[in-house]
């Protein structure tokens, strides 16, 4: 069993904010940034990510692992992951329970998986063989999804937390996925939270969807909403004290917006850790 | 009729590609597997089951949407000035033909527009309106410098210095984020008034400079700022050597003496010199070419 830090509550990095976030000390307490976008050779955005990384805690949450893909894992990705990974001395690594490559096309999306025995293994045997290659544990992100596949057999929250349990790796519990997940396909999130194994969580993400009438869209472009805020006390509740963050990258606010997203996620968490009314 | 399996992580993963990837649609696109054979039928529910409020193929398109409008947003953002001289309807169908051809093969969508300039040469559209393609090589070559290497560009002090010191020895070359390209005379006019939100219209489209001439053109990237510039023929012959392997200082002075300024008087032979080093110091672009297992400062040093 790996120990994390609880990091407090972060916001994700984005270039936007980068002048206002170097400029003076912010009310955040970490960050969090798309690994992909920092494997680059040089400016601006790896010079700002030392800069960040002095004064912060950071993680690196990566789009591309495709940890469930059937093409081989991509070494030269790992290899750049690693690299960059012993450059900022992350808090942790991260990606998502989801596909992103076949035949060696990339959809630069988290494409869902057919939950069954077959995938369960498959993703075991990868996420080993990462954390292997990069030598560190990472953390595997619930996706939202808009389909099911037919020969799914296995609920999703059975389904990660026995990847995490067979694997040895951590769980990124986003609510807001298992909340546009679970509207979509009719299950309850509650019943999804209370099966994600507490010891598993590294970490929680909160983010905005928009409504598209016959969906969810997990869209990060606004505000998280009021259901969002309650399954993300009653999480907290269930794991206790985890690092949180808010996500927010499609028409993206200004600074003091996003902060204070932040702080009422800060508010939130203490709200539902706080001794309740009777208890000892 | 029989119901056609579920296939394999890999199968499923194979057929989904091919659906959210077709260019029509997932509809179209499934109707088109079942011709080929690959699908028993035009039914996907043996994929994907219906649901209350959608059946499969209008599940799948939701994936296929995010597919094409993600990857449309990552051009668009690589290439604003081709967008505003297209327009979106025509950009969006530049697009779809260039995925189709050069669907995304790096883990990184920093790399998605690199073919693009040479696909929009041989697309109806650069057939069209020849300068676009070169408009596409400038901006492919400005957001290509925007995150390539840093470089320890040299100071007019220290070029001065290590001129002083040696010029036959001391060796320079051009900093990794400079790119050195050749483009038709009216792209950059063309873009500067793209970048300044002017619709270009269809005046743009019928350069003033007959299509064959061409101009050389330096893109770099001085701290954080891309810049790019037109650069006269002596400028491109000695920029195009130090990106071929570096150049003495004593040797960038021959080729402008013997190539560019043959038979002129030695004053202005120096005038012209000592001005290109003042601009590729001012514009940060020279950098010393160190031996394997020297530094900066102890070659420096030696000198």
């Amino acid at each position: 069993m790996v120990i994390v830090p609880d990091l407090g509550h972060g916001v994700g990095l984005r270039r936007e904010h980068f002048d206002r976030v170097l400029s003076d000390r912010t009310r955040v307490d970490w960050f969090e940034v798309i690994s992909e976008n920092y494997m680059v050779k040089g400016g601006r955005p790896l010079q700002v990510l030392e800069r960040v990384r002095r004064d912060y805690p950071l993680a690196l949450h990566g789009v591309s692992l495709s940890i469930g893909s059937a093409d081989p894992l991509d070494r030269a990705y790992l290899d750049r992951l690693r690299d960059l990974a012993a450059r900022i001395e992350p808090a942790w690594v991260s990606d998502h329970l989801c596909w992103t490559s076949i035949g060696g096309h990339h959809a630069h999306d988290l494409l869902p998986l057919p939950y069954t025995e077959e995938t369960l293994d498959h993703v075991v045997w990868r996420v080993r063989a990462v954390q292997d290659h990069l030598g560190r544990r990472i953390a595997l992100e619930n996706a939202s999804s808009y389909l099911r596949f037919a020969g799914s057999s296995i609920p999703e929250w059975e389904f990660l937390g026995e990847v995490a349990h067979r694997a040895d790796c951590g769980i990124l519990l986003d609510v807001n996925n298992v909340f546009v997940s679970a509207v979509n396909h009719g299950f309850d999130p509650e019943k999804y939270l209370a099966a994600i194994p507490a010891q598993r969580v590294w970490e929680i993400h909160l983010a905005g969807h928009s409504d598209r009438g016959s969906h969810l869209l997990d869209t990060h472009s606004t505000l998280v909403c009021d259901q969002v805020w309650d399954l993300y006390r009653f999480a907290s509740r269930r794991i206790g004290a985890v690092a949180s963050l808010v996500e927010w990258d499609e028409d993206i606010p200004d600074w003091e917006t996003l902060e204070a997203e932040s702080l009422r996620a800060r508010d939130a968490q203490c709200e539902a850790l706080a001794p309740r009314d009777g208890a000892a | 009729m029989t119901v056609q399996p579920f296939p394999d992580l890999r199968g499923v993963q194979e057929l989904f590609w091919k659906l959210v990837t077709a260019p029509e649609g997932v509809v179209p696109g499934a109707a088109g597997l079942h011709r080929e054979g690959a699908l028993e039928s035009e039914d996907l529910s043996f994929l994907v089951p219906p649901t209350g409020r959608l059946g499969p193929a209008e599940q799948l398109d939701i994936y296929a949407d995010m597919y094409f409008h993600r990857l449309r947003d990552c051009l668009a953002e690589d290439f604003p000035a081709l967008l505003a001289r297209l327009g979106g309807a025509r950009f969006h169908n530049l697009v779809t033909d260039y995925l189709l051809a050069h669907p995304s093969s790096h883990f990184s969508l920093r790399e998605l527009g690199r073919a693009l300039p040479g696909f929009l040469g041989g697309h109806p559209l650069g057939r069209e309106l020849p300068a676009l393609a070169d408009l596409a090589r400038l901006e492919w070559a400005r957001a290509d410098v925007f995150d390539e290497a840093d470089g320890a560009p040299l100071s007019r002090e220290e070029l001065l210095r290590l001129g002083a010191a040696d010029p036959e020895e001391a060796r320079l070359s051009l900093i990794p984020a400079v790119r050195l390209l050749r483009l038709d005379a009216s792209v950059l006019p063309l873009w500067k008034r793209l970048d300044a939100g002017e619709n270009a219209g269809e005046e743009a489209a019928s350069p003033a400079a007959p299509h064959g001439e061409t101009s050389a053109v330096r893109v770099w990237r001085k701290g954080f700022a891309i810049f790019h510039r037109s650069m006269p023929p002596d400028e491109e012959r000695c920029l195009q050597m130090l990106a071929r392997g570096g150049a003495s200082l004593a040797a960038l002075g021959e080729l402008l003496a013997g190539a560019e300024l043959p038979g002129a008087p030695e004053a202005e032979l120096a005038q012209r010199f000592a001005e290109l080093l003042d601009l590729w110091t001012e514009d940060e672009i020279l950098t010393l070419r160190i031996p394997r297992g020297q530094s900066i400062s102890s070659t420096s040093k030696e000198k």
